[in-house]
């Protein structure tokens, strides 16, 4: 996986007790072009709380082209900010 | 039952924090492996570095010198703006972590705290390796580092933790004071600054070992109980506890400001002084003081450095009040020439429970009391910038200044 650490718009879900899931996302390309991608499947969720400040990463499967892919996303529980961050 | 003191200090605290939050947003480089500093704005003149990374200090950079100097040591430095809200939340995460192996822990500034480990009973832990798991867990977990001093005392282990850095652990005990600790020079002992030392120099004292063995009625003649103070730290010996409470001898509150540019006209320093009035006032109302002496200090252009003060016949902590006097100080104080900096300071503080009223103050306090506790209860509730005196619209002046804008920011103290 490579860093990107992209910037992305996400549909998630979250459990009466706080567990949030990543379900779909909206990134845009270099080229301005938007597109969707689902998230097929979460296999780890981690905190991460580099410096204080509190991260969510989940390592997910998600399809390119009816490719299967690995990528990771990062929730930003401060900003509430969503990010594609390896893939 | 066995006590042991820990000094738990941050390397390199701003770079390590900024540069560890850049790398979980993604940054390919980590700010500690190349030449960079934290620095502050150069537009509103606060362009001093607050922190260094280890290549820059290979460059011969120093805390506390201008950015501009810097750069010319090392044209390609990487300058990073200070987040202290980042900061604050990186010291609470490393409390945190602390107080999983011990309740008592003194935070002593944002990057340093003192923690008290009591071992009774038959559970005897190796202090050093458990200062070693504490150090570990907060580099796997906070991706920082941090040196950790172990003693019987604070003063000794803020000493060690200062020995050799990053990610180390030293001791400092009694019995290893004569090997580690005298041979050091002077200046690097707590409350021994610039000018401290200067004088010990005089003396012929260069080393802690020197200070340590100094004849006492000689230093006091020379320092009054501050040798007192000095000479005990040299010898290791400091009864104070690990408090919960950092704040508990509070003397005097101040704030000064730095000014974007410089004050030519008395005008424009009342309405400095007013800002800073504010939120000493504020200070000193939330903590249920009233203050005795206030205190005017002004830095030049040329960093030329005078103060004044006042002792009221009243003590109070009235906002209008403290800026009056604090004007009158002002005019007495200042000769003309352009201002850089301006510092506002209350003193002498009483507990405000009775007041004491005057027949020689026409001031009418009751009113500016309601006043006061109306503007304190808006700004607590809607925010600092929420109700704002009139005549600082459109001065480019902040309403009021003072402190980091962070509000509750631990900042230094000279009090173990």
């Amino acid at each position: 996986m490579k860093t990107i650490a992209k910037p992305i718009e996400m549909i998630s879900w979250t459990e009466e007790d706080g567990r949030i899931h990543p379900v779909k996302f909206k990134i845009t390309t270099h080229e301005g072009e938007r597109q969707v991608y689902r998230v097929l499947q979460i296999y780890t969720t981690e905190l991460d709380r580099v410096a204080g400040n509190k991260v969510y990463r989940f390592t997910c499967e998600i399809a390119i082209n009816a490719m299967i892919k690995l990528c990771e996303i990062r929730y930003d529980l401060d900003s509430c900010r969503w990010v594609l961050f390896k893939i | 039952m066995n006590r042991y003191i820990f000094h738990i200090d941050v390397n390199a605290a701003y770079l390590s924090w900024s540069a560890a939050y850049r790398l979980q947003q993604g940054d390919a480089v980590d700010l500690r492996s190349i030449p960079s500093v934290v620095g502050g704005n150069e537009k509103s003149r606060h362009g001093i570095v607050l922190a260094k990374s280890t290549p820059a200090k290979q460059y011969g950079i120093h805390t506390g010198e201008p950015l501009m100097a810097a750069r010319q040591k090392c044209p390609n430095l990487m300058v990073v703006p200070p987040d202290y809200n980042l900061y604050m939340k990186a010291s609470q995460a490393m409390i945190d972590i602390i107080q999983r192996y011990s309740p008592l822990v003194q935070q002593f500034s944002v990057d340093e705290c003192f923690v008290d480990f009591l071992q009774i009973g038959s559970d005897k832990k190796d202090p050093v390796l458990l200062a070693h798991t504490i150090k570990d867990a907060i580099s796997d977990e906070l991706g920082f580092t941090v040196n950790i001093g172990v003693s019987h005392n604070k003063i000794l282990a803020k000493m060690a933790s200062d020995f050799k850095k990053p990610n180390l652990v030293h001791t400092l005990f009694s019995h290893e004071l004569e090997e580690k600790l005298w041979p050091l020079p002077v200046s690097d002992l707590f409350m021994v600054g610039r000018q401290t030392s200067k004088k010990l120099y005089y003396l012929g004292i260069t080393t802690i070992g020197e200070l340590a063995k100094a004849d006492t009625d000689m230093l006091y003649g020379h320092f009054k109980s501050f040798a007192h103070l000095i000479q005990s730290y040299a010898n290791g010996v400091d009864p104070s506890p690990v408090r919960k409470n950092n704040h508990p001898l509070v003397k005097g509150m101040g704030n000064s400001t730095t000014v974007k540019f410089d004050v030519l006209e008395a005008t424009t320093a009342y309405q400095v002084l007013l800002s800073l009035a504010e939120s000493v006032g504020m200070r000193l109302r939330a903590a249920g003081f009233c203050a005795g002496l206030i205190a005017v200090s002004i830095t030049s252009a040329t960093f030329g450095h005078k103060s004044h003060q006042y002792k009221l016949s009243v003590a109070m902590n009235s906002t209008s009040y403290i800026h009056q006097v604090a004007r009158r100080l002002f005019d007495e104080l200042w000769d003309g020439t352009p201002i850089r900096k301006l510092g506002l300071r209350a003193s002498d503080l009483h507990t405000n429970d009775y007041v004491q009223l005057s027949f020689l103050e026409d001031y009418d306090f009751s009113r500016d009391r309601l006043l006061d506790l109306a503007v304190d209860r808006i700004r607590g509730r809607y925010g600092l910038t929420s109700i704002q005196r009139a005549s600082f619209l459109h001065s480019g002046l902040k309403p009021v200044t003072g402190g980091i804008g962070v509000e509750d920011y631990p900042v230094m103290t000279s009090i173990l």
